[in-house]
């Protein structure tokens, strides 16, 4: 078979010294910057892209996306211990995760995490050695109606994360939303509620607005607190981070599901791994015989996330690699480095750098099962940090959360940023209202209105490009039977209280 | 999110001492009236901006206001739903602290303002000293050692390490 | 420079042996150069090409920092009010210095007075590539199909107010034929929308559809550069399509604050075109989709002034669509 022989070049390339030794550099550094919240991988990217004009490409290319899964291991572990996710996708898995961690199973969540990301992550490499041409074709049927079925199927399932009235968890979608629209408009380089500063034109920062909302919010809330520690000594020993039974009979389904979800989502360039952790998120919330262990410390809650998100990383590299077109900032810069080293990216990369592509695919891999065992003995480590005495450890993280942020791009006016957000998350918290949508809603909304402004200037002005075509068709028919879904649980739920009410 | 105490949450963990919701429900829901009329004020607020400052356009070519007049109005609506049922419903009592919130948007602004004038470490030590107010055990000897440990290791790690262009006492940038 | 004068006496002897006096003392400490993109980008890696054999050339490291956002303005405006030390340069180009100051009324800078104009570097042209299904071969065939269509045709581009966008947009304007203009986030979105036929041409950098003009996915029919690219000997220019004001690239130079001494802004112009005239540097950026353009001061700074004049209402009237 074709790919066997591939499977071996790629192999035989990927476990070249060099290349080895640039993989572990490259995973151990997107560890370290994915755990401390704010730096992220573009930044360490960047920091070693100069070193790469003097690689091969193939070290160069291996190094680069190491970090850049690397950060993605990396980055639930701030979010499961301290509530301070860096990413959307982070955020989704603090959403269990860090209730996990005050329940004292933190080592476990953590644990879990690396072993959902390397089940993730290597689903994703299958998806991408088998399908990687056949996704390439497939991705360009989706136009920008397509692309705005997707989002809203994407925001529908994201309203459904809280509990309680769905009108809130609406509205907080919506406020994400409308924080999105600040800055730049994309069709007429009108400046949108900026009022007038050059801070606001690039629109408010992710990270930012993320850290923020959570982190802040959440040393509001704790700091004080009466207890010095927020576990016991007997949580972070070595056992404590076996699974239970329980914890592996409802994990594997999850990682599965969520490779799924990961897998498409990564292959829409400009989607990629944060719609595909909510949306694999909100589908197990509703698969799921008890939603209401969701939020609370459900495993199901981090494992698909975590799967997804690194499934979708992996696979955000066929768009790159098979079209030369990247998906994010990220992937911009990796191409970046293969168009300095004289390299064209595009359909016909797989045959004219067979090395390089197959290469890269198996060095994923190999980076995957270096993650696992970097990971698993740190997961021991991190966990200790919950024993600092809360008093310490919160000043700690405000400085870390402050120095994350000016670092994203040298610019203090994220860490006001960060002040605003942290204010609206703990009015968010007092008022009841969950923060997790608003995430998705800043990241699909503006999204959505690029992509229906783009529909509407092509159809111009007809509504039925949504319907007429066949993929944005089903998308939209699945957003439908989600409402439908939601509505008939509201009014089953509604009749169950009136009738648990009257017995 | 966990703890935040969703009105449904009978499960958050009693860690801050708080009350549970059923020994604490009123009638009406003030949390709801409160943060849907909070959300009816920013959808105005947003959707009367939106109209104000950019064109809205017609469907064929729409304005840069279009989508955020929209979004406004879709949160006065949803903002409407939010108050409606919260008036005949019993719900938590609001339970809000004034002080340690301060403190600690105080402790991050207090970073955001020193860094542009002295730089990163003056900045970590006015973070960790404002924000020690918010617990009386973090005496000052404690914020002084925890400050100085936070910068060595953010010089090691940021400027050291990650080669960032973090000026550490004051530059001009 | 007076305060290092002081230290002059310590080092007598070594600058005796120096040409002249005056540039003896320059440079001294290593160069601050203000890169207002993101690491990784165009911007960046052409800054970064040039920034290291410059540095080797003039005997001090350049270290590139990057001060990003609102298009480069932050970055470029960081640049313009730093003080003229003579060790502070900074990468500016076509949107930072011609469109952001033609539509923005709140930049921190004057494209006219703030800076000093050092060298430029190169830039990356424009082309106009269709999608081979429509069935048009030639940029006349574009004209006569786009003058016919009801509701007008639609084009891409990598987003308002780029290169992509203005150059397309005045071609149009030129010939009096109305079209859509649709951005996009970035020119491969546009490249790709284009390839799958959602629009039916757009105007992208010649980069980034490289790929998918050897493919033969998409079909140039006219590039922004004064003459031919050697790589792509059938593409035709605009001049010789008869459209010469459409000769303009997406271009990047050096600059530093107003009041940098003439000596170093010499200096430093000498010294970028002497990096800039070594084959391998040609090649490097070629690869990265730039043309090299050699400039003296001067000279550059009468490019920013004609391009200005040029495209400065093209973005205006692009900006109000």
């Amino acid at each position: 078979m074709d790919i066997l022989a591939n499977v071996g070049l790629g192999l035989q390339t990927a476990l070249e010294p060099t290349n080895l030794f640039y993989c572990f550099v490259g995973v151990a550094l997107g560890t370290i910057v994915g755990v401390i919240p704010g730096v992220g991988p573009l930044a360490a990217i960047a920091m070693l892209i100069p070193l790469t004009f003097y690689l091969d490409p193939t070290a160069a290319l291996i190094m680069l996306s190491g970090i850049w899964y690397g950060t993605t291991y990396g980055g639930s572990t701030a979010s499961i211990l301290l509530n301070v996710p860096g990413t959307t996708s982070a955020a989704v898995t603090a959403l269990d995760g860090y209730p996990m961690a005050q329940q004292g199973r933190a080592s476990v969540a953590l644990f879990m995490t690396a072993v959902a990301s390397f089940a993730g992550g290597s689903i994703g490499i299958l998806v991408m050695m088998f399908f990687a041409p056949l996704i390439a074709q497939y991705a360009l049927n989706f136009g920008p109606a397509e692309y705005f079925s997707l989002m809203l199927l994407g925001l529908v399932a994201a309203s459904s994360l809280s509990d309680g009235p769905p009108a809130k968890g609406l509205a907080v979608v919506a406020l994400g939303v409308a924080f999105g629209c600040i800055g730049t408009d994309i069709y007429s380089g009108a400046e949108r509620f900026t009022f007038d500063t050059l801070n606001l034109t690039d629109g408010l920062n992710l990270i930012a607005l993320a850290i923020g909302l959570f982190g802040i919010a959440e040393i509001i809330s704790s700091a004080g607190r009466k207890e010095p520690t927020m576990v016991g000594k007997e949580s972070v020993r070595m056992r404590a981070m076996i699974p239970t039974q329980d914890d592996r009979r409802r994990s594997w389904a999850p990682v599965l599901r969520g490779a799924g979800f990961g897998s498409f989502f990564g292959t829409l360039p400009g989607t990629g791994p944060s719609i595909a952790s909510f949306v694999a998120y909100a589908f197990e919330k509703r698969v799921s015989k008890t939603p209401e262990r969701f939020g609370k410390g459900a495993i199901e809650g981090i494992m698909a996330p975590e799967s997804a998100n690194n499934a979708a990383d992996q696979t955000s590299f066929i768009p790159t690699l098979a079209l030369g077109i990247p998906g994010s900032a990220t992937m911009a810069l990796m191409l970046g480095v293969l168009i300095i080293h004289g390299i064209q990216p595009g359909p016909t990369l797989m045959d004219r750098e067979p090395e390089l592509f197959w290469g890269l695919v198996m060095s994923f891999w190999i980076g995957n099962v270096l993650l696992l065992i970097l990971n698993i003995p740190l997961v021991g480590l991190w966990a200790r940090l919950l024993l600092v005495p809360y008093y310490i450890l919160y000043p700690a993280v405000l400085v870390f959360i402050c120095i994350g942020t000016l670092s994203v791009q040298q610019n203090v006016f994220h860490v006001w940023t960060v002040a605003f957000f942290g204010l609206l998350g703990y009015l968010m918290r007092v008022l009841g209202f969950s923060a997790a949508p608003l995430l998705l809603g800043f990241v699909l909304g503006p999204m959505m209105e690029e992509h229906f402004r783009r529909a509407m200037l092509i159809s111009a002005g007809d509504f039925g490009l949504f319907f007429d075509r066949p993929i944005s068709a089903v998308v939209m028919s699945l957003t439908g039977l989600l409402l439908l879904h939601a509505m008939y649980r509201t009014v089953r739920a509604r009749m169950k209280r009136k009738a648990s009410a009257a017995g | 999110m966990s703890g935040a105490g969703t009105p449904v949450d009978r499960f958050v963990p009693d860690r801050r001492g708080e009350t549970f919701w059923d020994a604490a429900m009123n009638k009406p829901n003030w949390q709801d009236i409160w943060g849907g009329a909070l959300v009816i004020a920013f959808g105005i607020f947003f959707a009367w901006y939106a109209q104000d400052t950019l064109s809205l356009g017609s469907l064929r070519r729409m304005g840069a206001g279009a989508f955020p007049f929209a979004v406004g109005i879709v949160l006065v609506i949803l903002g409407v739903l939010i108050i409606i049922p919260a008036l005949r419903r019993p719900g938590p009592k609001l339970d809000f602290a004034i002080r340690t919130p301060l403190i600690i948007l105080a402790a991050v602004c207090a970073f955001a303002l020193c860094v542009p004038r002295f730089g990163v470490v003056p900045a970590i030590f006015a973070t960790v000293f404002v924000s020690s107010l918010a617990d009386p055990r973090l005496t000052a000897l404690f914020s002084f050692l925890v400050a100085a440990s936070l910068s060595v290791g953010i010089w090691l790690l940021f400027v050291q390490g990650l080669n960032l262009p973090i000026p550490m006492f004051d530059w001009s940038w | 420079m007076k305060r290092r004068a002081i230290l002059a006496g310590a080092i007598v002897a070594m600058a005796a042996s120096l040409p002249t006096a005056s540039m003896a003392e320059w440079p001294e400490r290593p160069i601050r150069m203000i890169v207002p993109f993101g690491p990784g980008g165009g911007a960046d890696t052409l800054g970064r090409t040039v920034a290291e054999p410059l540095g080797e050339l003039l005997g001090v490291e350049i270290i590139a920092e990057n001060v990003t956002g609102a298009g480069g303005t932050i970055g470029v405006g960081t640049m313009a009010n730093s003080e003229a030390d003579d060790y502070t340069i900074g990468v500016i180009n076509v949107s930072t210095n011609v469109v952001a100051p033609a539509v923005r009324d709140n930049l921190t800078y004057d494209a006219q007075t703030s800076f000093e104009y050092i060298a430029m570097l190169g830039g990356a042209p424009t082309v106009i590539a269709v999608n081979p299904d429509v069935g048009i071969d030639t940029l006349d065939e574009l004209v006569e199909a786009a003058r016919n269509a009801s509701p007008p045709m639609a084009y891409g581009s990598p987003g308002t107010l780029t290169m992509s966008n203005l150059v397309p947009a005045k071609f149009f304007a030129d010939i009096g034929v109305d079209v859509e203009h649709i951005p996009y986030q970035g020119a491969s979105a546009a490249v790709i929308d284009a390839v799958a036929g959602h629009i039916p041409f757009t105007g992208t950098t010649f980069s980034t559809a490289r790929p998918q003009l050897d493919e033969g996915t998409l079909l140039p029919l006219a590039i922004s550069t004064p003459e031919r690219v050697a790589s792509y000997p059938d593409v035709p220019t605009f001049a010789e399509l008869g459209h010469p004001d459409l000769t303009s690239v997406t271009w990047f130079g050096l600059a530093a604050p107003a009041g940098t001494s003439p000596e170093v802004v010499a200096r430093l112009n000498e010294g970028v075109n002497e990096v800039l005239q070594r084959p391998e540097i040609i090649e490097a950026l070629e690869n990265q989709g730039f043309i090299v353009q050699l400039m003296t001061p001067e000279e550059f700074r009468a490019y920013q002034v004609a391009q200005f004049e040029l495209f400065g209402p093209v973005a205006v009237e692009a900006s109000q669509e």
